[in-house]
């Protein structure tokens, strides 16, 4: 059985519906990640996990409890926010013990709490400091010290990184990770960078509008997303109109050169696209894959990357290539060549699969 | 590199001075204001009236009447920054909490920022008009009938058979209460809104109820501000002059009115006694911001770091 399940799950602000009819079954230990952007309703439902928002309707239950009715402080979730949420009057290490403290734990027992996680999180150092003498990091590192402290049955990150910069972001993200492994802790983790999601989480929960979009583990997610949504915000792609010749077939026609589609559904008559990464794209011809030939409109250095697109009979066909120190950078206005396998693309008309 | 080091040096006398000339209005201001009737006032209570100096104008310390009037002030002035700094927090507090509508705190900040500034004169006339003893409130309950302990009715009901009197220290009270208590608001609304509400949730997630959070959180961190806006409203209390002699006609002796009486220059006057009474009031109010720093950096360590 799931440890957390949120079911049937909706929440309306006045005539604003922020979450839609949310399900979820979360197993203990697991990793999830909510994903989706600004406005799609995945801290909403985490703050309903946490009791600070109450689902309009749905349950919520916690290794078959339903924990609906209860407030915050009777759900035993440790939560971690955005802003740090640090007691601003009170130490690192105050902070850290602080909810031993108001559940009225014996001083010795709080005391090595405290430095059991302020060890966890290798701020021994830094106990009798307050927040304003700590730097960003540390005093979300110590926000996840406070949260896990309590030995909370859930851990709950509501976009923990995005006020840090991106070098403690990576070193932080690796941090959490390692010691959400270390304790087993069931984690809900929210968040809108991809990246992020795609390197903790056992699995992913793609929000739009309020509504699921897709669950599923990073590799599904990403290479084989349930609608254009999911492809277009999740990585790159390329999402180039196409004219169906062979519906059976998956054969398709981008403007005067034909593709072959590993992946097609019902093709119902709507416009249909060809879906495919910039990354499975090769330069050159290969043969018995899918080739295409057109003019380099621009080439973009990344630094690991080298991102080129290619006017193919007036579409823009982008193409990740790794660098190398041998590699010729192409030239803007040659031709090019490049060629996909059969079964690295599919065909999308917008509707879900 | 020494020519260079000699050209920065004066490049930076030449910004810190302009620096400091942009606060030359301040420093006259502080100047004329401040510093120069406090020398005269410092000066003046050492002096007789030929300007020679004297102990003698301390005589007071040993008049139990003028002792007395320092202690009435000292307890005015508590009482209604305690009565207006509670109230007023209260007030503050549930205007500025997610709860209350945003309209709400816009019409009590205005409404505080008029009646913080409305003493004197004027507001002891206003007092009189509705709660003197023709006032126009007192008229109303005049023509209203409550019941008694005993359950009788008492009709007509007028509040000066029952212990009320508007020309004591109790109406005195009343009426500065209705400047302090706005005063607080004003001064401790920004101090509200500058609690988190993720401090709250926090907390909460973290096992603690309302009034722990409260204890442990909110208050401590609200300790600060608290103890400065008290000593604000003392002070402000304790230096009322006009209000009092209009309310009361100098019937209650606050220091003020002392002071009032000795520099006004009627034939039992002794403007340098005068001086040494406000020489007093700022010992007093001295010993009490003493005070307050002490409180100050014991609660409020975590802001000075």
């Amino acid at each position: 059985m799931a440890q957390l399940e949120l079911i049937h799950i909706s929440k309306s602000f006045n005539e604003m519906t922020a979450v839609q009819d949310f399900n979820l079954a979360v197993e203990a230990g697991e990793f999830i990640s909510f994903l989706g952007p600004s406005g799609c309703g995945k801290t909403t439902t985490l703050r309903m996990v946490a009791g600070f928002e109450i689902p309009t309707s749905g349950v919520i239950q916690l290794d078959g409890m339903d924990l609906t009715p209860l407030p915050p402080n009777r759900r035993n979730m440790g939560m971690v926010f955005q802003s740090y949420a640090l007691f601003p009057n009170m130490t690192a290490a105050q902070n850290v013990g602080y909810g031993l403290r108001v559940a009225g734990k014996p001083r010795v027992e709080i005391e090595q709490r405290v430095i059991e996680m302020l060890d966890l999180i290798q701020m021994h150092d830094f106990a009798e400091r307050y927040p304003n003498q700590l730097s960003g990091g540390q005093q979300q590192r110590l926000a996840l010290a406070r949260a896990l402290a309590i030995k909370p049955r859930v851990l709950l990150l509501d976009e923990p990184l995005s006020a840090l910069d991106a070098k403690i972001r990576l070193e932080l993200r690796q941090e959490i990770r390692r010691i959400q492994r270390q304790l087993g802790i069931t984690t809900i983790y929210v968040t809108h960078d991809q990246e992020e999601a795609l390197s903790l989480s056992d699995r992913i929960v793609i929000m739009r509008r309020g509504v699921i979009e897709q669950v599923g583990t990073p590799q599904q997610i990403y290479n084989f997303p349930a609608s254009d949504f999911v492809a277009e915000f999740v990585g790159h792609i390329n999402l180039l109109p196409v004219e169906v010749v062979q519906a059976d077939a998956g054969v398709v026609r981008l403007g005067s050169q034909v593709v072959r589609a590993g992946q097609f559904g019902h093709l119902n008559g709507r416009p249909v696209r060809l879906a495919v990464r910039p990354e499975e794209l090769k330069a050159g011809s290969v043969e018995g894959a899918n080739n295409l030939t057109g003019m380099i409109e621009s080439v973009t250095y990344l630094g690991a990357i080298v991102r080129i697109r290619v006017d193919v009979d007036g579409q823009l066909v982008s193409l990740d290539m790794f660098n190398e120190r041998s590699l010729e950078i192409p030239v803007v206005g040659q031709p090019f060549h490049v060629n996909f396998p059969v079964e690295a693309c599919w065909l999308t008309n917008g509707v879900k699969n | 590199m020494i020519a260079g080091q000699n050209k920065r040096i004066h490049g930076k006398g030449q910004a810190g001075w302009k620096t400091w000339i942009g606060l030359l209005p301040f420093f006259l201001f502080i100047t004329f204001f401040l510093v120069m009737p406090s020398l005269t006032l410092f000066s003046g209570a050492f002096q007789d009236a030929e300007g020679r100096f004297t102990l003698a104008n301390f005589s007071f310390l040993e008049n139990t009447f003028a002792l007395k009037s320092y202690l009435t002030s000292i307890w005015v002035s508590l009482t209604t920054s305690l009565i207006g700094g509670i109230f007023g927090f209260f007030v503050a507090y549930a205007t500025t909490s997610s709860r209350a509508p945003r309209w709400m705190s816009n019409i009590l900040s205005t409404f505080s920022g008029l009646a913080a500034n409305f003493g004197g004169v004027p507001l002891a006339f206003a007092f009189i008009a509705t709660l003197g003893r023709t006032g126009f409130i007192t008229a109303l309950l005049k023509g209203v009938c409550f019941n008694g302990a005993d359950g009788a009715a008492i009709c007509p009901f007028n509040p000066y058979d029952h212990g009320f009197n508007l020309y004591s220290a109790a109406g005195l009270i009343l009426a500065y209460t209705y400047f302090q208590f706005p005063l607080m608001v004003l001064t401790i609304t920004p101090a509200l809104e500058g609690l988190k509400k993720e401090w709250s949730e926090a907390s909460a997630n973290l096992g603690s109820n309302s009034a722990q959070y409260w204890r442990y959180v909110a208050l401590p961190v609200l300790l600060p501000s608290l103890l400065g806006a008290t000593i604000l409203l003392f002070g402000n209390a304790f230096g009322a002059y006009a209000t009092a002699q209009a309310l009361t006609g100098g019937s209650i002796y606050l220091v003020t009115i002392m002071i009032g009486q000795q520099i006004r220059g009627d034939v039992l006057g002794n403007p340098n006694e005068g001086y040494a009474l406000a020489f007093g009031m700022v010992i007093i109010m001295s010993l009490t911001i003493v005070l307050y720093i002490l409180l100050q950096r014991k609660t409020a360590r975590w802001l000075k770091l």
